[in-house]
């Protein structure tokens, strides 16, 4: 993964630019405990029924929990829904 | 909801996969822009849904991925033909229901009128079915500014008409004039526009109380007594000159505001022997059905009384709103009742006699009259009870007559000139 140097950073923040394009950071929202959007994302890495590890653009997302479904799996987004117990940033 | 009717059209699979490196192949797809839904894992196989177009191109990647494809499940439209391809009674039908439907799309099942009130909705519907527009019609016989130019000519009040047709329904959207039936009336009686000359007559006998004039020569004051057709204001001004003489003749539209003191008189009579009904507890109710002018009655029975009322209520079936077809049900009430000669007492006598010159007073003063006093007296014989007298008020009044123009002199001057001229020749 190329890395955006430091400086460059530091203009995206001054000009207010959101996060997710300035520095690529991937858009999680969760909504309770059993659905969560994920955008900004490049594959999956880990897929059973208690964890899913994901490849972000910047760093990697491990959700444990149980009856872990995918509800849609596409390009741009992914739905999951479940019973979470964790949401972890390795 | 959309989403889920487009795939049942277009057909989609539930699949079962088993491999080495599932992740691997959900990529895969990802990247090749293949959606998967429901995905679901248990024990060592994965679950999904997945379009049928998207399926053939599964094969390069289950050889990548070493997966093991089975198809679990086919949904959607293009299975369920294929699944019913002998069924030809079934296709028939379905064939049929969709000629049958695009048929009945072609005709008009319904007129609906909105926005009257003067005229009803039955009578322009008729009026309407006389040039042929009804419920049933084929959509291209109809012209909608055909229909709103003749629902204009034939009813004068309505003042703008829209007519559209949406679907099977052809929508009316009437605005009628605001001036009340009295007016219109006037107007029709009168046919006095507003620029006509006209005067102002007494249309009854009575004394002038208030005068206010808005154009025309008074010939009336406050106080005065006039008698029926005289005039109050005329719409004829003669213009002098300085030495009083009269110059010309112009005619105006006579327009002023009386109010006149006048009588109204009052008569009433009544015998004092009256038939009373005494309605019997014996209510009955039959059931009927009516097919044109069939009738079918359920629960009829001979009735042994010899006077009784009877109520029908008829509730018509409707296919469409305004769309009323041949077939009525309803009940009819039966109340059987016995007459029993009675005679009012002097009190109940006069009691009625009072009861009906209010309702007599109620109405006038419904009519804008103002009631300054009234004199009635009331004689009860062993036979009648006589109510006479005479009821004062004030009204405002004023009929509007058109004035009777005199022929212009000098007109007649110009012709004789031109007569002595011809015989000088």
């Amino acid at each position: 993964m190329k890395k955006i140097p430091y400086r460059h950073l530091d203009i995206m923040d001054t000009l207010q630019i959101p996060r997710d394009l300035a520095h690529q950071e991937s858009i999680i929202t969760i909504s309770g405990n059993g659905e969560m959007f994920i955008e900004n994302y490049r594959h999956i890495l880990e897929y059973t029924n208690t964890c899913i590890r994901i490849l972000c653009k910047r760093g990697r997302l491990k959700i444990v929990g149980s009856q872990l479904c995918i509800e849609y799996y596409c390009n741009d987004e992914m739905k999951i829904t479940g019973r979470f117990q964790g949401v972890f940033f390795e | 909801m959309i989403n889920r009717i487009i795939r049942y059209y277009r057909g989609y699979l539930y699949i079962q996969i088993k491999s080495d490196n599932p992740e691997r192949f959900f990529n895969l797809c990802s990247n090749n822009q293949i959606l998967l839904w429901d995905m679901k894992h248990e024990g060592e196989y994965y679950f999904f849904h997945m379009r049928l177009k998207d399926f053939f191109a599964l094969k390069k990647f289950h050889l990548k991925t070493r997966t093991k494809i089975k198809i679990l499940k086919r949904i959607g439209l293009p299975f369920f033909f294929q699944r019913n391809r002998k069924r030809k009674a079934f296709f028939l039908g379905f064939l049929l229901f969709a000629a049958m439907t695009y048929m009945l799309s072609i005709y008009i099942w319904n007129i609906h009128v909105e926005g009257n009130t003067f005229y009803s909705t039955q009578r322009i519907l008729s009026h309407l079915e006389t040039q042929d527009i009804h419920h049933g019609i084929r959509k291209k016989y109809l012209d909608c500014a055909a229909i709103a130019a003749e629902l204009r000519q034939e009813f004068p009040k309505i003042t703008w008409v829209s007519a559209k047709i949406q679907g099977t329904q052809l929508i009316l959207e009437i605005k009628e004039n605001d001036t009340t039936e009295a007016d219109i009336q006037k107007n029709d009686n009168d046919s006095i526009t507003a620029e006509t000359p006209c005067d102002i007559v007494a249309p009854k006998d009575g004394t002038i109380i208030k005068l206010f004039t808005r154009s025309g020569k008074p010939l009336v004051k406050e106080e005065m007594e006039c008698k029926k057709g005289d005039i109050l204001i005329s719409g004829k001004i003669d213009i002098m000159n300085d030495a009083l003489e009269v110059v010309r003749t112009e005619y105006v539209h006579a327009d002023a505001d009386i109010y006149m003191e006048t009588t109204y008189a009052y008569y009433d009579e009544f015998s004092m022997n009256y038939k009373e009904r005494i309605y019997l507890d014996e209510e009955k109710n039959s059931r009927f059905f009516k097919v044109l002018n069939y009738y079918i009655d359920f629960g009829k029975s001979e009735y042994p009384y010899e006077f009784y009322d009877q109520y029908r209520q008829e509730q018509e079936v409707h296919l469409t709103e305004n769309f009323i077809l041949p077939i009525s049900y309803g009940t009819v009430t039966t109340l059987p009742y016995v007459v029993k000669n009675q005679k009012y007492t002097k009190e109940q006598a006069e009691e009625k006699a009072n009861k009906n010159l209010f309702a007599f007073l109620k109405r006038l003063s419904q009519k804008g009259v103002e009631i300054q006093k009234k004199s009635v007296k009331i004689n009860t014989t062993a036979n009648s009870c006589k109510t006479i007298g005479k009821v004062y008020v004030i009204e405002k009044t004023g009929k509007k007559t058109p004035v009777q123009e005199d022929e212009p002199p000098a007109e007649e001057l110009d012709e004789t000139t031109d007569e002595r001229t011809s015989v000088d020749e």
